[in-house]
């Protein structure tokens, strides 16, 4: 056995390859994810209750200790900032564990067995958990305390019906004066933060261009080209931000093709990507035709520019001969 | 949009390829959590553009691993993936297979990257330097001196 083929089982044997619970809902999550607008990740709203695990839960059928970093990132809701912790829900036998927007109150949609969650608060009695779900987008909700299992044992903040189900509002941080009165302690106080400012800057798109300039169809129907004649361009484009590029893509249509949309890859501020191949007997004779390639680029704060480079596409029949 | 027969091949992968290439690119960046959803992202991106990778695998794996590392760029990073993995310790965890998952997380990032693609997933180094659009023979450099640090580490476990 050579030394390869012994790293190789050692490496196997230590890490066994996990396995997908259900991989019919994963591929309707990404089939979701996929016709959704581009960078969002968050699956659209189902109705007025939103069934709140998702396309076909998040099957995870038992703990699986994710670390999700406390919350950063996920402040939807009523967080106040307390204690968060990830939970799973359990349904015992059920499929399903219902969510209220109060204890009492009709149910606002469902977990299934195995959601991962994230729990904000309790109701001071500590029958009731407030959660949300881990992928944000959804108000807090309440849970029977039976049907959530804590990964963590800290104590989570004593939430009521009033604090729960709606956006918290921004307040600006002020220092309030020194012989000010106790606050209340009657009525929670709205969590503090600082409103962030909105980035509205889009990209600054610079020499986008095809290279090269020309290409021909793919050999077919009998007709080969001579060596070296190119079949694909790469589209490039420099692409600066005040934040940060996120993505970058082009679109294009060659005629007698379907239209064609591509990510592209990023080095440095130089995003590229390939234009073509295209097929023998795509474009029409005589030829050649310049194909416009639209090049879109995105900030994460979802700000867009575009410019356009463009490139010849000759008909294989060209080097008939 | 994908086509049906990109969308088949992206089942098949689900179906066959999904957990180790997660595997791998935990793996490769050190991040169980972020190398699902940097994994998942990768198909919805495949799905969306109907590129074609010859190696499938490779390809998610390539793109995901750079993805998962943008994310930990990003001090905002949306946790947006939907975890379906069962992750399963080895039957009977010993101090050894740890030794050796260890020494491989271990290795300088672009050596991890590649022995994770070529020990784990098999892919071989033709494909690997397709997917990462590097020499071949960088791919030979980076795995030899991979092999170098594991072996030795084998050689401990071994004795």
């Amino acid at each position: 056995m050579s030394i390869d083929d012994e790293l190789r089982a050692a490496i196997h044997d230590a890490i066994p390859a996990p396995r997908v619970a259900n991989p019919a809902a994963l591929m309707a999550d990404l089939s979701a994810r996929a016709e959704g607008p581009p960078g969002g990740g968050t699956p659209p709203q189902r109705g007025p209750w939103p069934r709140l695990g998702g396309p076909g839960g998040l099957a995870l059928f038992g703990a699986v200790g994710l670390a999700l970093g406390g919350g950063t990132g996920w402040a939807v809701g009523a967080s106040t900032g307390g204690d968060e912790q990830v939970a799973t829900v359990q349904a015992g036998s059920a499929a399903s564990v219902p969510a209220y927007a109060c204890p009492g109150a009709g149910t606002v949609g469902q977990f299934s067995r195995g959601d991962r969650v994230y729990a904000i608060g309790q109701t001071d009695d500590g029958a009731w958990i407030v959660v949300r779900d881990v992928r944000g987008g959804y108000a807090p909700v309440f849970v029977d305390a039976s049907y959530v299992a804590l990964d963590g044992t800290a104590d989570l903040e004593t939430m009521s019906c009033d604090d729960v189900g709606t956006e918290a509002p921004y307040v600006e941080a002020t220092t309030p004066p020194p012989d000010s009165a106790p606050a209340q302690t009657t009525a929670p106080a709205p969590h503090t933060t600082t409103k962030p400012t909105p980035d509205t800057t889009p990209p600054s798109l610079s020499n986008a261009y095809g290279l090269p300039g020309n290409i021909w169809e793919q050999d077919g129907g009998g007709i080969t080209c001579t060596a070296g004649t190119a079949r694909t361009a790469a589209i490039n484009v420099t692409a600066t931000d005040n934040v940060g590029v996120a993505s970058a893509s082009i679109a294009y249509t060659v005629p007698g093709a379907a239209p064609v949309t591509r990510a592209m890859s990023k080095s440095g501020s130089t995003w590229s990507v390939s234009f073509g191949p295209v097929a023998h007997g795509t474009v029409p004779e005589p030829g050649p035709h310049s194909v416009s390639v639209t090049i879109t680029v995105k900030d994460a704060a979802g700000n867009a520019a575009t410019t356009s480079a463009s490139v010849s596409v000759h008909s294989i029949a060209e080097c008939f001969g | 949009m994908a086509s049906a027969r990109v969308t088949k091949r992206i089942r098949a992968f689900v179906d066959t390829d999904y957990g180790r290439v997660v595997a791998a690119v935990a793996l490769a960046t050190r991040d169980r959590d972020q190398a699902e959803d940097a994994v998942q992202d990768a198909l919805v991106t495949l799905m969306r553009d109907g590129h074609e990778p010859d190696n499938l695998a490779a390809w998610v794996t390539v793109v995901a691993i750079n993805g998962a590392r943008s994310r930990h760029r990003r001090a905002d990073a949306e946790r947006r993936a939907v975890s379906r993995l069962v992750w399963q310790e080895p039957a009977e965890p010993s101090a050894d297979r740890a030794t050796v998952a260890e020494a491989v997380r271990a290795l300088p990032p672009r050596q991890r990257e590649i022995a994770a693609m070529y020990y784990y997933l098999d892919t071989s180094v033709a494909d690997i330097a397709a997917a990462l659009d590097i020499a071949q023979g960088t791919v030979k450099t980076q795995l030899s001196r991979a092999r170098a640090a594991l072996a030795k580490t084998l050689e401990g476990v071994a004795r």
